[in-house]
C-alpha cells in the first residue's frame, strides 16, 4: 500500500511514499539479522572452539584426574587465592568507594584515574610490578593475592561507589536521628542498601581472580598453580588435552556459578532509596575521617607497585641506567625474533584491529539488546555475551587452532587471528560500558524523534549515538588498553615472528640475563605509561555516565 | 478559546466528511490486559478534542496509538479517509508534545526546534528563520542558544510545543502538556495554548488530560475515557450540563444523584426544585455537585425548603464544604457549600437550596435506577466523623 502523508503546506523534501507494511517486516528481519550476526560471531569464534576443546578432551576422558588429590589441591588453591584476593579487594575498595561517592576532594578525576589504572594494566605488568617490589623471582603465594587484589580494587570502588553516590543520604540521617552511631548506621542502613553492588562486585572480582593468568604465571613460578595456568601448562607444554579439557569443565562450572550470582545480584539492584542523580558530596567530618584516611592508605598502596616497576626499569646492577629502554631497539640478545619497537608496533596494530571489531560487535549487540522486546531473550543474550569474560582465554586460543582451519580461507595464518581473539575478550567490556547508558535513555525521547519525522535508523543516529558517544569513546579506550595487554589468548596465538609486547615480556623473562630482565621491565613500564595516558584521557572525558566500570 | 464547530452533533455520531482523524473500534492490548476497548473517536479537521479521564484509564495509550507508537489489536485509525495501519510513526506527520517535554538534552533550544526541519532536509538558513519565528510564537525569543537543562519546566514545555509545531504537523498530539507545572504557570500556558490552537490555520489537535480546567479551556469537544472505553463525547458545556450517566457525572464532579420530575422547566425532587429550562416534562435523574447545593445556617421561615444536619465541615480556600445529613428519604447524605455570613457548626441544622449552576441532568438511560446513593464524604476528611 502506498500512502501520501506529506503535511499540508510543508516543504516536504524528505518524506516519501513508502510501502510501509514491508517496512515493518524489513525492520523486524533487520533486527533478527543483527542478533543472528552477533550470536553467529559468538558461536563461531567462541562457542565452537571451546566446545571443540572440551569434546576433544572428553572423547578420551581422564576421570582419574578428578580422583587425584593434586587436582583438588589445585582447585583448593585456585578458589582459596581468589577468595583471599576478593576479600582484600573488597576491604581496600570500600573506603575508596566512600571517598568517590560522598567526599568532596580536589583532584578527584586524577584519583579516580589512579584507581582505574591497575584494572586495565596488563596482568603480566602487574605480576612484574610485584616482582620488582619484592625484589625476588621466588614464587610467592602472598604476592599473588596482593597482585590480584591490586588488580581488582577498581572494580569494587567503581561498582559500589556508583551505587553509593546515588544512595539517598536521608535514610542514614534518619538512622542517626533515631540514635544509631556512625558505625551502626553504616552496618544497619548503608551496607544493606549497597548489598546489590557489593554482591555484583564480589562475583566479578572472584571471577577475575579465579581465572587470573598472567599474575599467577609470573609470581607463582612452577610452584603455585591455578586451574588457568594448569590448563595452559597441560595444553602447551604437556599436550595433555584430555586433562586440560577436564579442568576447563571444572572452571566453566565455577564461572557459570559466579555469573549467575552476579546476574542475580544485578537484578536485585535499584533497591529502595536510590535516586536517579548523584547525591552532593561534602567535606568529611567526625568519624568520616577514618574511611577517608583508609582510602588514602589504599591509594598509596596502589602507587607503590607502579613506582617500583618504574624504578626497577631504570636500575641495573651498577645503578641508574637506561639500558633496558635502549635495548628495545634490539631483540634482547635473540630472545625475540623482532626488535622491541617492532613488538610495540605489532601491539598497537593488533589492539587497534581488536578495538574496532569489538566496537562493531558490541554496539551491534547493544542495539539488539536495547531494541529487543522479549526480556528473557535479551537477558539470555546479555549473559551469553559475558561468557568470554570468564572462560579461559587459553582454552579459546587453543580452540582456534583446532577449529578455524575448517572455515573457508585459513584464518590461522591470518593477521586478524589475534585481534579476533582479543576482540572476544573486550567485547563484554564494551557492552558493560555502553549498554547501561543506552538503557537509561528514555524511550519517549526516541518516540519524540519519530514523531518529528526521524526514521528508525535516523533515530539511532540522532538520539542514541550522541547520548552514548562518551560511553563509546570510553569503551574504545578501555578496550584498546585491555587488548594491548591481553596475554592469555595472544600468548597462545601470536606467531613468533610477530609478538606483541606482553608476549615479548614473557619471552624475555623466560631467558635469564641482566639485559633481558632489564628490557622486560622497560617494556612493562612502557605498557604502563600507555595505560595511564589512556585512562587519564578517558577519565577527563567522562563525567557521570551510568556505566558499570 | 476555540469555537465549538460540532453544533448539534452529539455523542459519537459520524459526520459526513472524511476530513481529519477517525478511530473505528480501536482495541489495544498489553499482553493479557485490554487497555483500549473498541474506541470510536472522530476529530474533524481544525478541531481540538480533549480526552479526559483518571490516570490509568488508557489516555496516554490512546495518544500513542494515534501517533503510531502502539500497535492495534483490532480496529482502524484513519486520517483524511486513509487507513494509517502500517504507516510508521515518522511518516504520519503528527506532532507530539510529551508530558515532560522530552527535549533532546544534547542539543540546544534551537537545535531541538529545528530537528523536524532537519529531518526533512530543510536548509540551514531556512531552519534558523523558522526556529526564530516559532520561538517568538511561544514567547521564547532569544533563547536559541540555551541548553535545555537550563530551562524551567514551563520554558521546556514551550520549546517542546515549538518543536512539535516546526514539523508543521497535520495533527498535534498533546500528552498532559501542562500537568507537570505549578498552578499559576499552568493557567498562563493554558491561555497561550488556547490562542495557538484557535488560530486561523491551527492544526487539528488531540490532547489527553485529567485536568477538567485544561480540557474545558482548550477543547472544542471533550471525550470521557474510563477503563479503556469512551463513555461520552460532547462539547464542553453540554458535557458539563448533561453527562450521559453517573460514571461520567462522577468524573465531572457530581457527588449526589437523585430522581426528580420536570414540569414547565422546573425539576422537583427531594432537595427542592431547580430550573432546567431545556428539559421536557417528565422524570429525570439529576447529578448534584457540591456547588449545586447551598446550605444556610438555621431553619428558614416558611419551611418550604429541605433541612438537614451538618455531619462534617471542611474549609476550602474559597468556600466551606459541608457534608449534610438530609434525613430519611431518597437522599440521606449530600455534599453542600455553605452560604451566608454565618458558617454552620457541626451538628447544626441547615436549610438546603438547589443552585442550577451545580446541577447536571443525566442524559442517558440511568433514570430507571432508583437505588439510594449515599454521597461520599468530602475528600480529605476534616476531623473525626461522628
Amino acid at each position: 500500500m502506498t500512502v501520501d502523508l506529506s503535511p499540508r503546506g510543508s516543504p516536504s523534501a524528505g518524506r516519501r511514499d513508502v510501502g510501509t507494511d514491508n517496512g515493518v517486516l524489513l525492520r523486524r528481519v533487520g533486527w533478527s539479522a543483527c542478533a543472528l550476526l552477533v550470536l553467529g560471531f559468538l558461536g563461531v569464534f567462541f562457542a565452537w572452539p571451546v566446545l571443540a576443546i572440551l569434546h576433544r578432551g572428553l572423547s578420551t576422558p581422564d576421570p582419574g584426574l578428578l580422583a587425584e588429590p593434586q587436582t583438588w589441591r589445585l582447585v583448593a588453591f585456585t578458589v582459596g587465592q581468589a577468595a583471599a584476593s576478593t576479600a582484600l579487594a573488597l576491604v581496600a575498595g570500600l573506603p575508596l568507594a566512600f571517598l568517590f561517592a560522598r567526599v568532596r576532594i580536589p583532584g578527584k578525576v586524577l584519583l579516580r584515574a589512579l584507581v582505574t589504572v591497575p584494572f586495565v594494566l596488563p596482568t603480566l605488568v602487574v605480576g612484574m610490578a610485584f616482582r620488582a617490589l619484592l625484589g625476588t623471582d621466588e614464587p610467592n603465594a602472598f604476592a599473588i593475592v596482593l597482585a590480584n587484589a591490586f588488580f581488582n580494587v577498581a572494580v569494587v570502588a567503581r561498582t559500589v561507589g556508583g551505587l553509593w553516590a546515588r544512595l539517598d543520604r536521608r535514610a542514614e540521617d534518619a538512622a542517626r536521628s533515631l540514635g544509631a552511631g556512625p558505625l551502626r548506621t553504616f552496618r544497619t542502613v548503608t551496607l544493606p542498601a549497597l548489598r546489590p553492588a557489593v554482591f555484583s562486585a564480589v562475583a566479578v572480582v572472584f571471577l577475575f581472580c579465579s581465572t587470573s593468568f598472567g599474575v599467577v604465571l609470573v609470581l607463582g613460578g612452577g610452584r603455585y598453580r591455578t586451574l588457568e595456568t594448569e590448563i595452559y601448562l597441560r595444553t602447551v607444554r604437556l599436550l595433555d588435552l584430555s586433562g586440560a579439557a577436564t579442568l576447563s569443565l571444572v572452571q566453566l562450572a565455577a564461572v557459570l556459578a559466579a555469573l549467575t550470582v552476579a546476574a542475580f545480584a544485578r537484578r536485585r539492584g535499584g533497591a529502595a532509596g536510590v535516586s536517579g542523580s548523584e547525591v552532593p558530596t561534602r567535606r568529611p567530618r567526625g568519624a568520616e575521617w577514618a574511611p577517608v584516611a583508609a582510602a588514602g592508605a589504599v591509594l598509596l598502596a596502589l602507587v607503590v607497585p607502579i613506582a617500583a616497576l618504574v624504578v626497577r626499569s631504570l636500575r641495573s646492577r651498577d645503578g641508574w641506567s637506561l639500558d633496558g629502554y635502549r635495548a628495545l631497539s634490539g631483540t634482547g640478545q635473540g630472545a625475540l625474533e623482532v626488535s622491541g619497537w617492532q613488538a610495540a608496533w605489532n601491539s598497537a596494530h593488533t589492539a587497534f584491529d581488536a578495538t574496532w571489531m569489538a566496537l562493531l560487535l558490541g554496539l551491534l549487540a547493544c542495539a539488539v539488546l536495547v531494541t529487543s522486546r522479549r526480556r528473557w531473550a535479551a537477558e539470555l543474550m546479555d549473559a551469553a555475551l559475558m561468557l568470554p569474560l570468564g572462560v579461559s582465554a587459553v582454552t579459546v586460543g587453543f580452540g582456534y587452532l583446532i577449529t578455524l582451519h575448517l572455515l573457508p580461507g585459513d584464518l590461522r595464518t591470518s593477521p586478524l587471528l589475534v585481534p579476533l581473539a582479543q576482540a572476544l575478550v573486550i567485547t563484554p567490556l564494551v557492552i558493560r560500558v555502553v549498554l547501561p547508558v543506552l538503557r537509561s535513555v528514555d524511550d519517549r525521547l526516541r518516540a519524540a524523534a519519530a514523531t518529528l519525522g526521524a526514521g528508525p535508523l535516523r533515530t539511532r543516529r540522532e538520539v542514541d549515538l550522541p547520548l552514548a558517544a562518551r560511553a563509546v569513546v570510553t569503551a574504545a579506550g578501555f578496550g584498546f588498553v585491555v587488548a594491548l595487554g591481553e596475554f592469555g589468548a595472544t600468548g597462545f596465538l601470536a606467531r613468533p615472528e610477530s609478538p606483541t609486547l606482553p608476549v615479548a615480556v614473557s619471552e624475555l623473562i623466560a631467558r635469564p640475563g641482566e639485559l633481558t630482565t632489564q628490557m622486560a621491565y622497560a617494556v612493562c613500564a612502557l605498557l604502563m605509561v600507555v595505560t595511564v595516558v589512556a585512562v587519564l584521557v578517558i577519565e577527563t572525558l567522562r563525567t557521570d555516565s551510568p556505566g558499570e566500570f | 478559546m476555540g469555537v465549538a464547530r460540532s453544533g448539534a452533533v452529539r455523542g459519537t455520531e459520524p459526520s459526513d466528511t472524511d476530513d481529519g482523524l477517525r478511530m473505528n473500534a480501536v482495541t489495544v492490548r498489553y499482553g493479557g490486559t485490554t487497555v483500549l476497548s473498541e474506541v470510536d473517536l472522530e476529530v474533524p479537521r481544525g478541531e481540538v478534542l480533549a480526552v479526559l479521564g483518571p490516570s490509568g484509564c488508557g489516555k496516554s495509550t490512546l495518544l500513542r496509538t494515534i501517533a503510531g507508537l502502539e500497535s492495534l489489536a483490532a480496529g482502524e485509525v484513519r486520517f483524511d479517509g486513509r487507513d494509517l495501519s502500517g504507516v510508521p510513526v515518522h511518516r504520519r506527520g503528527f506532532g507530539m508534545v510529551f508530558q515532560d517535554g522530552q527535549l533532546f538534552g544534547h542539543r540546544d533550544v534551537a537545535g531541538n526546534v529545528e530537528f523536524a526541519l532537519r529531518m526533512r532536509g530543510v536548509g540551514r538558513k531556512e531552519r534558523r528563520a523558522e526556529a526564530d519565528r516559532l520561538l517568538e510564537l511561544v514567547g521564547l525569543a532569544g533563547y536559541q542558544r540555551r541548553r535545555v537543562r537550563q530551562l524551567s519546566g514551563g520554558q521546556a514545555q514551550r520549546v517542546a510545543l515549538a518543536r512539535a509545531l516546526a514539523a508543521e504537523p497535520r495533527m498535534l498530539l498533546l500528552d498532559e502538556p501542562l500537568s507537570g507545572l505549578d498552578r499559576a504557570l499552568r493557567d498562563r500556558l493554558t491561555v497561550d495554548l488556547a490562542r495557538l490552537l484557535s488560530a486561523e490555520d491551527s492544526p487539528t489537535a488531540v490532547m489527553v488530560t485529567h485536568d477538567l480546567d485544561e480540557a474545558f479551556a482548550l477543547a472544542d469537544r471533550v471525550a470521557v475515557l474510563h477503563e479503556g472505553r469512551v463513555l461520552q463525547t460532547d462539547e464542553p458545556r453540554r458535557l458539563w450540563r448533561a453527562p450521559r450517566d453517573e460514571r461520567v457525572a462522577r468524573f465531572l464532579g457530581c457527588t449526589t444523584f437523585l430522581d426528580a420530575h420536570v414540569t414547565d422547566g422546573l425539576a422537583s425532587g427531594p432537595l427542592g426544585t431547580v430550573s432546567t429550562p431545556e428539559q421536557p416534562d417528565g422524570p429525570v435523574r439529576l447529578g448534584l455537585r457540591p456547588v449545586g447545593v447551598r446550605a444556610r445556617a438555621g431553619r428558614c421561615p416558611g419551611g418550604a425548603e429541605t433541612t438537614g444536619r451538618v455531619v462534617e465541615r471542611m474549609h476550602r480556600h474559597d468556600h466551606v464544604r459541608l457534608l449534610v445529613d438530609a434525613g430519611e428519604g431518597q437522599v440521606n447524605r449530600v455534599e453542600a457549600v455553605a452560604e451566608g455570613a454565618e458558617i454552620p457548626e457541626q451538628g447544626e441544622e441547615v436549610a438546603l437550596r438547589l443552585d442550577p449552576v451545580g446541577v447536571a441532568v443525566l442524559s442517558g438511560a440511568s433514570r430507571q435506577r432508583r437505588t439510594r446513593t449515599a454521597a461520599s464524604p468530602p475528600s480529605g476528611r476534616p476531623g473525626t466523623p461522628e
